[in-house]
């Protein structure tokens, strides 16, 4: 059904977004062919909230997120996005994957990655209009990088390509976004743009899933988290996932 | 210049062009080696097709529409073997190198059948691997002068999603543009190598697919500069090419066009290296 809808762009216009859950996994496993990389996943994330996922390298983190849209074919559960499958509400839901998965010597500049966020909305042949412009022009002045909208992607250093990447996906105007490591490897004046942005997008009403790997902001940063070491091995506050046994078991430190 | 002449120019300014402006997607995508798999699986086909045209008696009028549609057939079902594999969790690498093995084999079986029977010569194989420009006619030609009409179009339609696809498999895919594309790209691509096959053989279409995007990279910043600048540079290089291997040096005109290129590739790295050094540190 996935690849059908897929194939024929099949989007759902009447999607309600004032359901309470925004993000529901239900016994969600993945792999790649073999042993299943996470298993029996489940997870609910409230419309508005901001929640981490948390683990040791290799613990699944990035996989769950591709399984949850799909870019990955889970074996079995699913994930559904405002009550609706992925497809029928992909224009409400954007995805930073981590830097290092685009092809940065690609001969585009700035303005045309960040204008692929309305793409979405404009389906196989749509052009961009005035206001899909306005739109990648309030996204770049929102991550402050109006003036490297004409620069070839090429030029770009890490943290100028992490707000790059938040710009796109701020740029489709989304409910939800999904968001692999964005504070990795960044400067400080990179990461403070980027708390910025996510407290704005919060203030919205909308709702954001991160997987992080610094264990000392989580509880600065994030409403909830996820521990995830192959499954969900805690969810809840920031203050009682650290303080837990799971915790300890999956990062062989104790941050009581 | 004589009808004949104007003929193979045409032609060969036609593949140039398409493989030229394709290819830079080709590249772009990493998928070089997708498009000569999917070139040598259009060989069993089009071996299938000389011998369906003297066992079942057709007419020569046939043996186009047959060799079309064989040829596009069957490497059609050896791109579809790729992606399987992939779904299935190969890796890109290895789904190639089996198809490739696949078509290799599969080719040669069905070449010892039809040959047995004498439908198919040794120098039939040699034009379906080399080309002969030389044999061109306004008949073999036709098909690449309308599929670049519908290329240039789809372009012009398509080019931000394009773009899109290019650039960012997972992006695209979750606005729901992948798959749709990944179909369109597959069924150019066969249709493509079907109608360059007379003009540069199976040998050397990938160089066609590949040279014209490497020359032009250092110098554009721009998707549809790419595209543009290797259309430009395939079709100039191929109608030089041709020209030239008419008059001047008779050598097979396909591995003409694809040293030509060659030539300019190697010459266009020098500039942009020196280029390179000429600039400050950024």
């Amino acid at each position: 059904m996935n690849a059908l809808s897929n194939l024929l762009m099949i989007t759902d216009r009447n999607v309600s977004l004032s359901v309470d859950e925004a993000i529901r996994v239900s016994g969600l496993r993945v792999g790649y062919g073999g042993a299943p990389v996470v298993d029996d996943v489940s997870i609910g994330v409230n419309r508005g909230e901001r929640l981490a996922v948390i683990g040791a390298n290799g613990a699944g983190k990035s996989t769950l997120l591709k399984g949850m849209l799909g870019l990955i074919r889970p074996e079995t559960g699913s994930a559904t996005f405002l009550d609706r499958p992925f497809w029928a509400v992909r224009q409400h839901l954007a995805f930073v994957a981590q830097a290092d998965e685009t092809d940065w010597d690609f001969p585009s500049r700035v303005r045309d990655l960040v204008a692929m966020g309305r793409g979405v909305h404009l389906g196989l042949t749509g052009r961009l209009g005035a206001e899909d412009w306005r739109a990648v022009g309030a996204a770049l002045e929102r991550l402050n990088i109006a003036d490297l909208a004409a620069r070839p992607l090429s030029e770009l250093s890490g943290g100028q390509r992490r707000r790059v990447l938040l710009a796109r996906a701020l740029a489709q105007d989304p409910q939800i976004m999904l968001l692999d490591e964005p504070f990795q490897a960044i400067d400080a004046a990179t990461r403070e743009a980027l708390i910025t942005v996510l407290d704005d997008f919060q203030a919205e009403g909308k709702t954001a899933l991160i997987v992080h790997h610094n264990l000392g902001e989580v509880r600065s940063l994030f409403d909830r988290v996820a521990l995830l070491d192959g499954t969900v091995t805690a969810l809840d506050t920031p203050d009682a996932v650290l303080a837990s046994d799971a915790f300890e078991r999956a990062f062989g430190i104790s941050a009581r | 210049m004589d009808y004949n002449t104007l003929i193979v120019l045409v032609g060969l300014v036609s593949a140039g062009l398409l493989l030229g402006s394709f290819g830079a997607l080709v590249s772009l995508r990493g998928e070089n080696l997708t498009a000569d798999v999917a070139g040598h699986g259009v060989v069993s086909g089009v071996v299938l097709s000389q011998g369906v045209i003297v066992w079942f008696g057709l007419g020569t009028w046939l043996a186009e529409p047959v060799l079309w549609v064989l040829g596009f057939t069957s490497s059609a079902l050896i791109l579809c073997f790729i992606f399987f594999l992939r779904w299935r969790g190969y890796s890109v690498g290895a789904s190639q190198a089996l198809a490739i093995a696949l078509a290799y084999g599969s080719s040669l079986v069905l070449l010892s059948i039809v040959q047995a029977t004498g439908a198919f010569s040794t120098k039939g194989l040699t034009l379906l691997l080399l080309g002969d420009a030389a044999t061109l006619t306004l008949g073999k030609v036709l098909p690449a002068l309308m599929l670049l009409l519908v290329w240039g179009l789809a372009f012009l339609l398509l080019r931000r999603a394009l773009h899109d696809w290019v650039l960012d498999r997972h992006a695209s895919g979750l606005a729901g543009l992948q798959s749709r594309l990944d179909l369109v790209w597959a069924v150019a691509t066969v249709a493509l190598v079907l109608s360059a096959l007379p003009a540069l053989g199976l040998t050397l279409l990938v160089g066609m697919l590949t040279l014209p995007a490497l020359i032009v990279r250092p110098w554009v910043t721009s998707f549809s500069g790419l595209v543009l600048g290797s259309a430009l540079i395939g079709g100039v290089v191929s109608g030089l090419a041709g020209w030239l291997s008419a008059g001047v040096l008779p050598l097979p005109t396909g591995a003409l066009v694809v040293v030509s290129l060659g030539a300019v590739w190697a010459l266009g790295s020098l500039a942009a290296g020196l280029r390179r050094k000429g600039v400050p540190a950024r």
